[in-house]
């Protein structure tokens, strides 16, 4: 039930998403022309090009952080919900199909981000540079550090790839839970979910002071300190990951048994 | 047999107000029953809490022995009394979700009451009208072959030729052993279809019996009598 549901789930989101990817896409070749055949760098034409790809762009971020929003909002908790909470499907299988797909568009719309910006960047470092040079160039700047750092080259920025993916579910999570809170007020629903994720806030930064404050006395003087500098950079970066998944998986499992509870025992679609 | 569809003092409260008060009945298989009320009386809350929409505050209602959850699910088909279609989808696009997600659901049945509807499967529903888009939620709901069908105001809001393709697609298309349960306060268009009549006033039952019996024991029509016991 759980992959019927995230394809509907990318059926209904893919036909706002492409097209928006196509047109970041297409800014991005028209402003890599633009600059390549350009003598001057910076004429009228160009600038607005350049203006239309930036706002574009940051219209992309912004629909994906909306879309996470207002699907969640108004495909379970709106009038689609009749639909959707009468499917012979669990509570959970609907909950992780809205975050799993939310996740993916959020990733891709990175990825796209980050292929425009090569589509407009390798076109201007190639009439600086050969791709020969610029990979033996790479080269260099990799060699010492697999000499320092080894297989850790590799194995820190994948443990904070997938740090990145799972914060961006953590975020999803997150958001849901304050959308189920808000949906048990009789009015004001959206309202009541700001006001829930302000609450989370603060519940947050308690929990974290009152925290400190009972295991500060009882802690050694400095023994963060003390930990972190007898350790290696590399491990240094392994245990600061290891710290923040412990977190995030916590946020996760907090915020997910919140809407679950709501969306199972109270839901109230009036 | 199990009741397809159990009430035990089932009570639902918005705040301070409450929309059903200690309801019991039961339903039978194989019966059209009438959910009779004036508006605000508590037929649609009680149709939500058979669908799990809305959680009791008290009591219990179970179907076919079962809390409604996924299982209930699977053998309950629910019109709302809302559109409840995203509008982005085209009447082919609906059919396909429903047969995806639905193993009782009849594809050929469906798609031939679109075609006799008129509707191209390539429209889609944001195009459609208000009045065609509830023919093809009802389309979609009643080629079901669902255990219990719970129909909350399929007619309200429709023009009376509108009224007669609707009642004439539910009595077509649910099978013997389905039970219907239709909430309504259009009580005459629908008197006809009904079996059995429950009346609900002010979240409390205060009949519940077989159209046969009212007639014989009140030597009056259902609607006669609703008309007697809910006059203002």
């Amino acid at each position: 039930m759980l992959s019927r549901l995230i394809g509907y789930e990318f059926k209904a989101t893919r036909r706002i998403f492409l097209p928006a990817y196509g047109v970041i896409l297409l800014l991005s070749i028209a402003n890599a022309v633009s600059l390549f055949f350009s003598s001057e760098r910076f004429t009228l034409p160009a600038g607005l090009l350049v203006t239309c790809y930036i706002l574009a762009l940051f219209g992309v971020g912004v629909l994906t952080f909306a879309y996470m929003i207002s699907r969640f909002y108004k495909n379970l908790l709106g009038d689609e919900g009749y639909l959707m909470f009468t499917l012979p499907a669990r509570t959970s299988e609907l909950i992780w199909s809205k975050c799993i797909v939310s996740t993916v568009w959020t990733v891709v719309t990175a990825i796209v981000s980050i292929i425009s910006l090569l589509c407009i960047g390798i076109p201007l470092l190639s009439a600086e540079t050969s791709f020969a040079e610029l990979w033996s160039q790479l080269g260099q700047l990799m060699s010492p550090l697999l000499r320092e750092y080894g297989a850790n080259v590799i194995a820190i920025p994948l443990e904070w790839l997938v740090l990145g993916i799972l914060s961006i579910i953590a975020s999803c999570l997150h958001i849901y839970a304050c959308l189920s809170i808000g949906s048990l007020a009789n009015k004001y629903r959206l309202g009541a979910a700001f006001l829930a994720y302000l609450g989370f806030s603060l519940a947050r930064q308690t929990i974290f002071s009152v925290s400190v404050a009972v295991i500060a006395p009882f802690a050694p003087e400095n023994w963060l300190d003390a930990l972190f500098s007898a350790q290696s950079t590399a491990v240094q970066l392994h245990l600061g990951g290891l710290a923040v998944l412990v977190y995030l998986l916590i946020s996760c499992a907090v915020n997910y048994a919140i809407s679950q509870y709501i969306l199972s025992r109270h839901l109230n679609l009036q | 047999m199990e009741p397809i569809l159990q009430c035990s003092s089932l009570t639902k409260r918005y705040g301070s107000k409450t929309a059903l008060d200690g309801v019991s009945f039961s339903l039978e298989r194989g019966r059209i029953v009438g959910l009779l009320g004036p508006n605000g009386s508590g037929k649609s809350t009680l149709i939500k809490l058979a669908n799990g929409l809305l959680t009791p505050s008290a009591g219990e209602i179970r179907i076919s022995g079962l809390l409604p959850g996924t299982e209930t699910h699977a053998m309950v088909s629910y019109l709302p009394e809302r559109t409840y279609l995203s509008d982005w989808m085209t009447a082919n696009d609906l059919l396909k979700f429903f047969d995806s997600f639905y193993e009782d659901f009849n594809l050929d049945k469906a798609a031939q009451m679109l075609t006799h509807l008129g509707i191209q499967p390539k429209d889609t529903l944001k195009t459609m009208s208000k009045g065609t888009k509830e023919k093809i939620q009802l389309v979609v709901v009643m080629s079901r072959e669902a255990e219990l069908y719970l129909l909350d105001e399929p007619i309200g809001g429709v023009d009376p030729a509108a009224r007669d393709y609707i009642l004439n697609t539910i009595l077509t298309n649910y099978s013997e052993n389905s039970t219907v349960l239709i909430s309504t306060h259009l009580i005459s268009d629908i008197e006809r279809v009904l079996d059995d009549v429950i009346f609900l006033n002010q979240g409390q039952i205060t009949l519940h019996k077989t159209v046969d019996d009212i007639r014989s024991e009140y030597g009056k029509s259902v609607d006669a009598l609703f008309r007697e016991v809910f006059a203002c």
